[in-house]
């Protein structure tokens, strides 16, 4: 297939948890036809999975109106993932800039706070993640994973 | 929206406190409290050896993680085990990068995990 790179999957989501397992699979099939390893897209699924559920749990105030919107950028060489929830309140926000600013690596897990693995596990399988918070709230992760071969 | 695990269970000749639970699908937060519920029956009832079957295990996030280790606690506390044979590759990974594969009793094969029931 002649994909011309980068280009890009976006897509909004109701803040349900139910939702997920589908996106993250079209995700990882999607990348599967562009060219990624199998096990590229498997941890690229968890790191989708870790991320909206984040957002779904924690930025959307527990509000099934709220929305999540994913964006995938898919380059040759590697896939940027971008994660933008407006529901997170100050003390979310903050949790979610501390955990990522924190390496817990090396801690016993039951020392884990709950919820806070799956961060943990997408520090430990991309080479970027980055929060942004902007005047309105809106919180967006960043997370960028290069091809294992790149 | 229906669940994309499947749990089944087997009896095992000779260890009437033990069994078998084959997972069949995906381990994640939309069916973990169905999981729960059904591993928390299983040890209610005194079943409290489970040797768990992930052949057909595609997929565990970090939530699923979460409640393995949780069943290996609980199993342990009531005197029994919660043994794990026939992870894929993928889903050893996750394990192994977040640190839990030393804390988990996992096995290669099934026959290995249930010869090494008490």
């Amino acid at each position: 297939m002649d994909l011309i790179f980068p280009y890009t999957i976006s897509v909004r989501l109701p803040s349900d948890l139910e939702i997920i397992p589908s996106i993250r699979k079209f995700v990882s099939e999607v990348l599967q036809v562009s060219g990624f390893s199998a096990k590229f897209a498997f941890r690229s699924e968890i790191i989708i999975d870790a991320i909206c559920n984040n957002a779904i749990t924690h930025g959307s105030a527990g509000n099934a109106d709220n929305e999540v919107e994913l964006a995938c950028v898919i380059h040759r060489d590697r896939v940027e993932v971008v994660v933008k929830d407006s529901g997170g309140s100050p003390a979310d926000i903050e949790k979610l800039k501390e955990a990522v600013r924190r390496n817990r690596l090396g801690l016993p897990l039951p020392d884990y706070e709950a919820g806070g693995m799956g961060l943990e596990i997408v520090k430990l399988l991309s080479e970027t993640i980055d929060i942004t918070v902007d005047e309105n709230n809106v919180t967006s992760i960043h997370v960028v994973r290069k091809r294992e071969d790149a | 929206m229906e669940t994309q695990i499947q749990i089944t269970c087997e009896e095992i000749a000779g260890k009437a406190n033990a069994r078998i639970v084959r997972f069949v699908g995906d381990l994640d937060a939309t069916n973990v409290d169905y999981v729960t519920e059904q591993i928390t029956n299983y040890f209610s009832d005194g079943l409290v050896k489970i040797v768990a079957d992930f052949k057909q295990l595609r997929y565990v996030n970090s939530t699923g993680l979460g409640v393995l280790l949780h069943f290996n606690k609980s199993a342990k506390e009531r005197g029994g085990c919660f043994k794990i044979a026939n992870l894929n590759e993928n889903v050893y990974e996750i394990i192994e990068i977040i640190g839990a594969a030393s804390l988990l009793d996992i096995y290669d094969e099934l026959n290995e995990a249930v010869a090494a029931l008490n």
